[in-house]
């Protein structure tokens, strides 16, 4: 299955895109919303909420994400393009904040350190669609740029927007005002234990030294412009298909 | 795919070995309420695991149903939803289920039974610990290599399809240029597979060595002779000593420490010591008389969180004088194996006495429980009166195979550990230790006079030669039977 999944997905991106392009962009839009979610979804480990203070969670998400945002975005021609599918993720995942919850369950395997008696969603949906929009409203101003650097306005743009948007949104849902059924920072899985940082909602300090975070902010912006520039060179090419 | 493989395997492959030693699989009997039940927990080869629950009832009942908790500490104050145990369709009175051990430490399985008399629960420690790991079948690795060959060859072929023909007008014809630009895309694509292939296969390798060091295995004592007359064992695994820091150990029916040793390779003469811990880690045993030679030496402790452990050690041992056996030590002198002809079911007292096993003509089987019943008689042939409890239980007995590899302690209740029995018992009615009677009511018994006939549930874990210890206590003496048995 693991084997197969990446690939498969691949299979799809590769032989279904061609034929999707032809049709209406939305589902080219949908289909990059859907790997956006997926993608993060993989990197769970590096982004839970506690970690959303360490500049090991700036560094996943900037790098994953521009590749797939930019390559399935740019060639749509479409006007809010990131924003459309940063929106398909954003609204997926508050679909599962709030309506997964409404449903009755009950743990299937012990040990249970809390009682839960409903569904646990996943977590509130990062704030990309703030740097989405900023990538749309570049896009249009660079558009004949040099590619290389496109690449580092994007990259950059994107990884500031992100840092400036989910930094002090992450303090808000560590906080008591985020603990309710809207922003979900309440609910907690049976599996979780109370003495974690995440149900005492502490921020982990993944860098154990300043130079450690700021080389890894570094890290971040370098590796948001490589993936920017990756998914230029991706976009060029699913431009090309012609069948 | 290696963890579903490993899921599917662990379900169909034979049991393995660990705690006791080689000995892993529990079984337990206990009341239900007014249900006699007797638990096998066929005991997860790696954590999280699926444990397989056998159950079989004296009485008729309705249902039975199984949750896993923890032991102590958080997880043991709220239930999973509980499984179901499914009836068997030849026998009414056998009900089997499985459960998920999802983490490390120690578990206690609450099962609950439903029938015409009530219901009634009873619990059962589990400790959770890696077993070992499996390798993969070799159907299993064909089918998954011609798999991998075909994708990775799809792959590149996709590729290739891509950057030769999905930038050409639909209808337009392969031009030299498109070939060229498709073999190069196809050659990167290959270089790309090998390189994933390859980067797989050291993640694999790595997750496999640290899966590998999480095996449990029985901590080592060093064993030395002292002054002549004392025995010191010291425990020398830092780790274990890590482990004791956190978790101290606790008394098991009177005792810290319960200690076999036994010669070998004759297994002709046993003790059953109780040494005494003078610093953590660190326990000291006054020796008897003893014959020169070897001596494998078990040592059963508990955990305060309910994990038992049988560490192991050897001495090799000088004929030497000792002190005389006191309180609750133990002796036994047996047939050396070498000379053992034919399997006899009946071992003489030193004092006349008799010991019968009573089983039926039926050959022993590896991994299927059953009673091992034994009835005490005295001089004059007839059932004594006399049994008295033994450290609180009617009798002990030890299970050993002829190799060494195989020890099990066990007692009427079963092959857990009692203290985490206690504890587990004591988590089932947290606010009613003070007014219901004692909690161990079923396994430690005031001073009356017992039965004659004493039972324990066991099943062997694989086939083999065996040597079984019994022992009881009659009018103050404590006596030691020794049964062999041949297992195929």
């Amino acid at each position: 299955m693991l084997t197969g999944a990446p690939f498969d997905n691949w299979w799809h991106a590769a032989y279904g895109l061609d034929v999707k392009l032809k049709s209406p962009p939305h589902l080219s839009l949908l289909v990059g919303g859907l790997m956006i979610a997926i993608i993060l979804l993989i990197s769970l480990e590096y982004k839970f909420r506690p970690m959303m203070h360490s500049a090991l969670f700036y560094r996943t998400v900037s790098v994953v994400v521009p590749i797939v945002l930019i390559t399935v975005s740019q060639p749509t021609g479409r006007r809010w393009a990131c924003s459309i599918v940063i929106a398909v993720y954003t609204g997926l995942l508050l679909a599962d904040v709030w309506i997964f919850p409404l449903f009755p369950a009950e743990p299937k395997l012990g040990p249970v350190f809390h009682k839960i008696d409903h569904f646990v969603p996943y977590e509130f949906p990062l704030l990309l669609i703030a740097p989405a929009a900023v990538l749309d409203l570049l896009s249009i101003k660079i558009r004949g740029w040099d590619k290389r650097l496109q690449a580092a306005v994007f990259g950059s743009a994107f990884f500031l927007t992100f840092l400036l948007v989910q930094w002090p949104f992450a303090t808000f849902l560590m906080s008591p005002g985020a603990r309710n059924r809207v922003f979900g920072a309440g609910y907690m899985g049976y599996t979780t234990h109370p003495d974690s940082y995440y149900a005492r909602h502490l921020f982990l300090q993944l860098e154990q030294t300043g130079a450690h975070f700021w080389i890894r902010m570094l890290e971040a912006l370098t590796g948001a412009i490589l993936s920017s520039g990756l998914g230029l060179i991706g976009a060029d090419l699913m431009r090309r298909i012609r069948r | 795919m290696r963890k579903l493989t490993q899921v599917v395997l662990l379900l169909i492959l034979a049991r393995p070995a660990a705690a006791h030693v080689g000995s892993p699989d529990i079984f337990f009997e206990g009341n239900a309420g007014p249900y006699r039940l007797f638990v096998t927990v066929r005991t997860p080869r790696v954590i999280p695991g699926v444990a397989g629950i056998e159950i079989r009832s004296q009485s008729a009942i309705r249902e039975i149903r199984v949750a896993p908790l923890l032991l102590t500490g958080l997880g043991s104050e709220n239930s999973p939803a509980p499984q179901v145990a499914e009836r068997s369709a030849d026998d009414p009175q056998f009900f089997a289920c499985s459960v998920w051990l999802m983490q490390f430490g120690v578990f206690q399985l609450r099962i609950h039974a439903y029938g015409a008399q009530g219901e009634g629960q009873l619990v059962v420690p589990v400790p959770a610990t890696v077993q070992g790991t499996l390798r993969m079948q070799n159907t299993l690795a064909f089918a998954l290599t011609a798999l991998m060959i075909f994708l990775s060859i799809g792959a590149v072929s996709v590729v290739g399809a891509f950057f030769r023909d999905g930038m050409l007008e639909p209808g337009a014809d392969r031009r030299p240029v498109d070939l060229r630009r498709g073999r190069l895309a196809m050659l990167a694509a290959a270089i790309s597979v090998v390189g994933i292939l390859y980067l797989g296969n050291r993640w694999w390798n790595w997750d496999a060595e640290v899966a590998t060091r999480r095996i449990y295995r029985a901590p080592r004592l060093a064993a030395n002779l002292e002054s002549g007359e004392y025995m010191l064992l010291r425990a020398t695994d830092p780790e274990w000593l890590q482990l004791v820091g956190r978790h101290p150990l606790i008394p098991d029916h009177g005792y810290l420490m319960h200690l076999f040793l036994v010669r070998f390779p004759e297994m002709d003469r046993f003790w059953h010591l109780h040494p005494r811990q003078i610093k953590p880690g660190v326990f000291l045993q006054g020796l008897p008389s003893m014959p020169s030679g070897l001596y494998k030496i078990f040592a059963d402790v508990v955990h305060e969180d309910g994990f038992p452990e049988t560490l192991l050690a050897e001495i090799t041992l000088p004929g030497m004088q000792g002190s005389p056996l006191t309180g609750d030590d133990s002796e036994a002198s047996a047939r050396p194996v070498s000379r053992v002809s034919q399997i006899s079911g009946v071992s003489e007292l030193p004092d006349g006495g008799r010991v019968l096993w009573e089983r039926d003509a039926a050959p022993l089987k590896p991994n299927v429980p059953g009673h091992f019943r034994f009835r005490v008689e005295g001089r004059d042939g007839k059932p004594v009166q006399d049994l008295e409890p033994y450290m609180g239980m009617a009798g002990h007995a030890e299970f050993l195979s002829w190799d060494g590899t195989v020890f099990a302690h066990v007692h009427p209740a079963g092959s857990v550990s009692m203290a985490a029995l206690q504890i587990a018992e004591a988590s089932l009615m947290p606010d009613m230790a003070n007014l219901q009677p004692s909690p161990h009511r079923n396994h430690s018994l005031s001073a009356a006079a017992l039965p004659p006939e004493v039972s324990f549930p066991y099943g062997f874990p694989r086939p083999g030669q065996y040597r079984i210890f019994v022992q009881m206590k009659r009018a103050g003496r404590i006596q030691t039977a020794v049964f062999d048995a041949q297992v195929k």
